[in-house]
């Protein structure tokens, strides 16, 4: 699959109609999803209405994992192969699997507030998600620090690479660290089964999150696919030629070739 | 050898260049002693934060004194000799880390008992956090020297690096903060957590050193 897509010819006939169909199951879901989860889902006999905010909550904690496996694997790519198009996904997943990160973070706050009666605690799940933020914000800055492209795209893969083998020696340091030293505060137990009323819009939501994120990302790939064309007729035929066009069009301009340049 | 030579020529060129050894040191100091100040003059309350302010003084300082450490040599084409020549990149970043571990860490750790007692540290918790240090301190000199290859050829080196690095130290401190605790009572030296820790520095001993040699071929290439 990735290397049938490594083409940037069928990457594109992929993509022009895969990305309006993710925009339509984007749409549809969430039109289903925020309704049946926010309003019609029952509510639980302990935490009330609150416990709603978990159908935006646990799709943005799954996205953000799911989108640094993303990056990981692009980096893989973009570093064996320098595949140009890996590279690019890695640019545009990395906001957005910081965004995600920093949702999951924000409304699991919101929520422990009222059931845990703190803002934070110095959970394993939540010291992990916070370390994977940093993880992401590293990523986008030593994106932003670096000028020349190709360079760029080299380190980038290696710290994306690097950071992904340390999501699990975080997620492991941090179980031992909590299980050694139970927190005083209330520490909800992820044993209890979801009742089906409440799976079901949980796992629209997380469709709908998934289908958003796959919506942007092919936008954006074809978008840059699309720059890389006009680079490479740019370096055939020099922008000189789009720029002489321009100024030829230009209304009440006199029509004088070559004026322009002189 | 070849390794040797060029922990010679770090080592030198470090102390030569005026006292830039012992930045490190000043800043574990000033941190640690910082610490105290906002903690204030309860003695029992220093004495509970004592280890985490060493163990957080010291990954801070080992990161500050790694920001540009191969910054001057990517600038230089030291990085392209000895990419070209018969020692491979992963040698010389190991070489720059066992450099950095002589100029900057060591005299931390001698330091760390005097800081330690001006904050009122418990002997035996105060040779838990050598003993931690010891063991978990490449590590942090590892994952630094990754970050400085990363951003060597950027803008805004300093931050970046912190940035970089900090989030890969997480394992690192949060077991040498447990290891301490385990060396406090008299069973600690076979404490499990003494193994993670030295296993998350072997870990960083496999994977930083490649890892930043890549950053540094791609850096010049």
């Amino acid at each position: 699959m990735i290397t049938w897509l490594a083409n940037p010819e069928r990457f594109v006939k992929f993509a022009r109609p895969a990305a309006p169909i993710a925009a339509i199951i984007t749409v549809l879901t969430f039109i289903i999803g925020i309704p049946w989860a926010l309003v019609f889902s029952p509510e639980d006999f302990r935490q009330g209405a609150s416990v709603r905010i978990m159908y935006v909550h646990v799709p943005a904690a799954w996205m953000a994992m799911f989108v640094y496996t993303i990056i990981a694997v692009a980096g893989f790519i973009s570093f064996v192969w320098r595949h140009v198009l890996a590279d690019a996904a890695i640019r545009y997943a990395a906001p957005m699997g910081a965004i995600f990160t920093a949702l999951a973070l924000v409304t699991g706050s919101l929520w422990g507030q009222p059931m845990w009666g703190t803002w934070w605690a110095w959970d394993a799940r939540l010291t992990s998600v916070l370390v994977l933020f940093f993880l992401y914000l590293g990523l986008i800055s030593l994106r932003g620090a670096i000028g020349n492209e190709t360079r760029a795209a080299r380190l980038v893969a290696i710290a994306a690479m690097v950071g992904w083998i340390n999501v699990p020696i975080v997620k492991f340091s941090v179980d031992i660290w909590n299980s050694l030293h139970q927190s005083a505060s209330v520490i909800r137990a992820d044993g209890p089964t979801i009742h089906a009323s409440m799976l079901w819009p949980l796992a629209i939501m997380g469709l709908a999150y998934m289908a958003f994120f796959a919506w942007a990302m092919l936008t954006a790939l074809l978008a840059e696919v699309d720059v890389r064309r006009v680079k490479a007729l740019d370096s055939k035929t020099g922008p000189a030629s789009r720029i002489r066009i321009e100024t030829n069009a230009s209304p009440g301009g006199a029509f004088k070739p070559g004026a322009a340049n002189g | 050898m070849a390794f040797w030579a060029m922990c010679r020529r770090d080592l030198a060129l470090t102390l030569r260049e005026g006292g830039g050894w012992a930045n490190a040191l000043v800043f574990f100091l000033l941190v640690g002693a910082f610490s105290g100040f906002a903690i204030g003059p309860d003695l029992e309350r220093i004495r509970a934060f004592a280890a985490p302010i060493l163990w957080i003084a010291a990954l801070l300082a080992c990161q500050l004194s790694l920001d540009r450490l191969f910054a001057a040599d990517v600038e230089q084409g030291i990085v392209e000799i000895i990419a070209l020549g018969p020692s491979s990149l992963t040698q010389f970043v190991a070489a720059k880390c066992v450099a950095v571990w002589v100029c900057a860490v060591a005299p931390l750790l001698a330091a760390t008992p005097l800081l330690g007692v001006i904050l009122n540290i418990a002997p035996q918790t105060l040779l838990g956090v050598v003993v931690t240090l010891l063991i978990g301190a490449p590590a942090l000199v590892l994952w630094g020297a990754l970050g400085s290859a990363l951003s060597a050829g950027g803008k805004a080196s300093g931050v970046l690096v912190a940035l970089l690095a900090t989030p890969l130290t997480a394992p690192t401190l949060i077991f040498g903060i447990l290891g301490v605790r385990a060396l406090e009572s008299p069973g600690g030296w076979t404490a499990p957590e003494l193994r993670y820790l030295l296993a998350t520095t072997l870990i960083a001993c496999v994977l930083a050193p490649p890892a930043a040699a890549a950053a540094l071929k791609a850096q010049i290439d």
